[in-house]
């Protein structure tokens, strides 16, 4: 064999073993489930979810569709799928998208679309992503993977998880992949504070292409009887007053009114007793999991107390919100609802979900 | 396919009496406008709709066209053979050859723009000659570098790009310079990617294709970028179009008015949009510029202000080649030559801050709209080195060594670059 042929064949058998050994790996744990030949016992969703969230959405939908979904970003991941049990509705899935765009919640709900006859779509749409300069999107990305299973097993990022899924099993270590290092109140100031809010705020652009393709998508639901409702997630009021820091008041009223005008809009980000309180939110952006039931309460029509209803025709507020009910404080109030929503779990569904 | 293949049998068509002798002008013509109208239908006709619809005030609906794959290439291609067989320097052409030419699967999707003789004898040859082993190891290494620019490089920059682009009129003076670069490296890395990619497995077939770039960054003035830049595209233009219309053959104004128009078509192959337009009526000013300096020569200028002059030309005329509209090609450019678009610390801000309250703000990261990370700043900070002082991918395979180092090196870059196709940008999302 002459000194070429050696030098190509080497590289050949090289580069085949490397790609061997992952696919292997990949294979083996499968850190997204899209095989489940192998029952290792690994912690894979704590890993696997904040390393991907889209890939890890779109691949458990693929395995598992279900006709009632709700799309959006960190918020809409708060609703979350055992609220759904708990309140007696099945067949609810949450493809919500840890940093996503409203952009990537389209893309979803269309990739959903594809796989089944869907029932219901509820978009989480908080006015940070009602943004023309909120465009990212990298649920392609994520549909070409979980359609190619070539370039599933044959993935870097993929052996990457895999190998950190596998690193937590052989150290016993659970891993806290995102989570801040800062306590709460630093936490608050710095999602306040210029890096977070300017980042959404400093360059808001109004969002036409958003508006037209979420007036597509419900042109689509339309046609498929497919019920389409817009959820505006609760946020902080220190958060709310930003949009007055940065001048953007008018956008943010004609938010609330543009969307109601595309399809019907379950409001809580407005200014009552839930969102002045500071314990039920997490940080500024995120309400913590009773407020998600509350939400989940609402979205089934169970409980109309907080949420503002807005119809289709020009944002006319239809019914809840204001005034609020006095109640000794919102955490109990919270707290009824849960119970509420427990106590119902046994009860079929009593409407349309 | 077909009609080009009649259209060069017609030409080449010798022996009794050549009966189409007299109309062969015309054949010709007819070959290269059913091309030439192929390529309007496709690709500029909802561009021409869009065009009438805003001049006259219609209302014409825009047809939904698909694009076929590799139209621009192949047309050009397909103009290269009908020309050829007109000029008679093809001598003789079968259909199996043919078709292996104008399908042949390295280059029918983004080039290199080959000509029918420079392919169909090394097919030829390529059947009786047994593998060759240099061949394959040189191809693999084109093949490994390719994979590395376009996958690595221009698919990272690709991020930044996207982002900067997206938020034109948002974008300080770092912001704008950042963007613009990065399009300017990751179309090279990218474009010049493939075409190693295309090469490299051409060559491990045993087929040589053209080499279709040459360090085009290195280069010290604008024409001296043609010649290092898309070269079989600036040889179809020479060959084709620019010495057809005349060349410099007709007085100082004809060579300018034939420049003008060479560039002015090559602008709108690449695309159909007016920023497509002035990009190549920029590229054509450029060179009319050039050959005027050059006929009046009054000063030579010293090597790094002729590269930092020709570079930044380049580099403005790319971002009329990637905006998606001229206004915001505009806003990018007014924010990297406008000192107003300058991020000032805050310690300054006090200080000028009635300058102009707007544009003057202050910032940790001055890259913050385009998402910009030190990775971006790594790769950009690289590159300057890596395309100005480096041996190209058709320089370095021409001095590969079958060593072990360099064993590692390709089936490393392979790996890595192959792990990387199905790319999944990390992010971690902060949950409290």
């Amino acid at each position: 064999m002459d000194d070429w042929k050696r030098f190509a064949c080497s590289i050949l058998v090289l580069v085949l073993s490397g790609i061997g050994v992952v696919f292997a790996l990949n294979y083996v744990v499968d850190p997204y489930d899209m095989n489940g030949k192998f029952q290792l016992g690994l912690d894979k969703e704590g890993i696997s979810q904040p390393m991907n969230y889209r890939l890890f959405s779109l691949a458990r939908f693929s395995r598992d569709p279900k006709v009632k979904i709700i799309f959006g970003d960190s918020r809409a991941l708060g609703l979350r799928e055992d609220y759904f049990q708990a309140a007696g509705a099945d067949n609810w899935r949450n493809m919500g998208i840890g940093g996503g765009t409203l952009y990537e919640e389209i893309e979803s709900f269309y990739f959903a679309l594809s796989k089944v006859g869907l029932k219901r779509a509820v978009f989480v749409i908080p006015f940070n992503l009602y943004n023309d300069n909120q465009r990212h999107d990298e649920v392609p990305d994520s549909i070409n993977v979980v359609q190619n299973p070539g370039k599933y097993y044959i993935n870097g990022f993929v052996a990457r998880v895999s190998l950190l899924i596998l690193y937590s099993k052989i150290s016993g270590r659970r891993l806290e992949i995102g989570k801040p290092t800062m306590s709460k109140d630093e936490f608050w100031d710095y999602q306040l504070g210029p890096n977070m809010t300017g980042n959404f705020y400093s360059q808001w652009s109004y969002p036409r292409d958003l508006l037209n393709k979420l007036t597509e998508a419900k042109e689509v639901c339309d046609k498929r009887g497919i019920e389409m409702t817009i959820v505006l997630p609760p946020t902080h009021v220190d958060l709310q007053g930003k949009t007055k820091d940065y001048g953007l008041e008018k956008a943010y009223s004609e938010y609330k009114k543009n969307l109601s005008c595309i399809a019907n809009v379950i409001d809580f980000d407005f200014p009552n007793d839930l969102t002045r309180n500071r314990d039920l939110f997490i940080d500024p952006y995120h309400s913590t999991p009773p407020v998600g039931k509350l939400i989940v309460s609402q979205i089934l029509g169970r409980d109309s107390s907080y949420g503002r209803r807005y119809s289709c025709r020009r944002g006319t507020l239809l019914s809840g919100g204001v005034p609020l009910p006095v109640h000794k404080n919102v955490t109990d109030r919270v707290g009824d609802c849960a119970a509420t929503l427990t106590a119902m779990r046994p009860r079929p569904p009593v409407r349309k979900n | 396919m077909m009609v080009n293949y009649a259209v060069g049998s017609c030409l080449l068509r010798k022996g009794a009496g050549k009966p189409f002798e007299p109309f062969r002008k015309w054949i010709l013509f007819f070959g290269v406008a059913f091309n030439v109208s192929l390529l309007c239908y496709f690709k500029y006709m909802n561009f021409f709709i869009e065009n009438l619809n805003t001049l006259l005030g219609t209302d014409f609906n825009l047809a939904s066209i698909i694009l076929p794959l590799g139209v621009s290439f192949f047309t050009f291609a397909q103009i290269t053979f009908v020309t050829d067989c007109y000029r008679m320097t093809i001598v003789q052409c079968n259909l199996l050859d043919y078709c292996t030419f104008s399908l042949f699967f390295p280059y029918v999707v983004s080039g290199p723009i080959t000509r029918y003789g420079e392919i169909v004898p090394q097919l030829r040859a390529s059947e009786r000659r047994p593998v060759d082993w240099k061949n394959v190891s040189q191809g693999l290494y084109l093949l490994a570098i390719g994979l590395f620019k376009k996958i690595v490089l221009a698919d990272s920059l690709a991020v930044w790009v996207a982002n900067g682009f997206d938020k034109a009129a948002h974008l300080n003076f770092f912001e704008a310079w950042a963007s613009s670069l990065c399009y300017t490296m990751q179309l090279y890395y990218d474009f010049s990617g493939y075409s190693d990619m295309a090469i490299g497995s051409a060559l491990m077939l045993g087929i040589s294709l053209p080499i279709n770039f040459n360090s085009p960054y290195k280069s010290m003035n604008i024409q001296e970028f043609w010649r290092r830049w898309h070269i079989s595209l600036s040889r179809f233009l020479r060959d084709y179009i620019y010495i057809p219309l005349g060349g410099s053959r007709r007085g100082e104004i004809g060579t300018y008015g034939n420049i003008f128009v060479t560039f002015l078509l090559a602008g709108l192959w690449h695309g159909s949009g007016w920023n497509f337009v002035i990009w190549g009526s920029l590229h054509a000013c450029g060179l009319m510029v050039q050959r005027a300096w050059n006929k009046i020569g009054v000063v030579r200028l010293p090597r790094i202000v002729a590269w930092l002059i020709t570079f930044n030309f380049i580099n403005v005329c790319w971002v009329f080649f990637r905006a998606q509209t001229i206004g915001s090609a505009v806003r990018i450019l007014r924010s990297m030559f406008f000192v107003n678009s300058i991020p000032l610390p805050a310690f300054l801000v006090q200080k000028f801050g009635f300058l102009h309250r707007t544009f003057i703000i202050a910032v940790k990261n001055p890259f913050k709209a385009i998402d910009g990370s030190y990775e971006m700043a790594l790769i950009l900070a690289l590159s300057f080195p890596l395309i100005l002082f480096f041996k190209n991918a058709h320089e370095a395979a021409l001095d590969l060594r079958p060593t072990r180092v360099a064993i590692c090196f390709i089936a490393v870059v392979i790996l890595f670059s192959a792990l990387e196709m199905g790319r999944l940008t990390q992010f971690l999302y902060v949950q409290f």
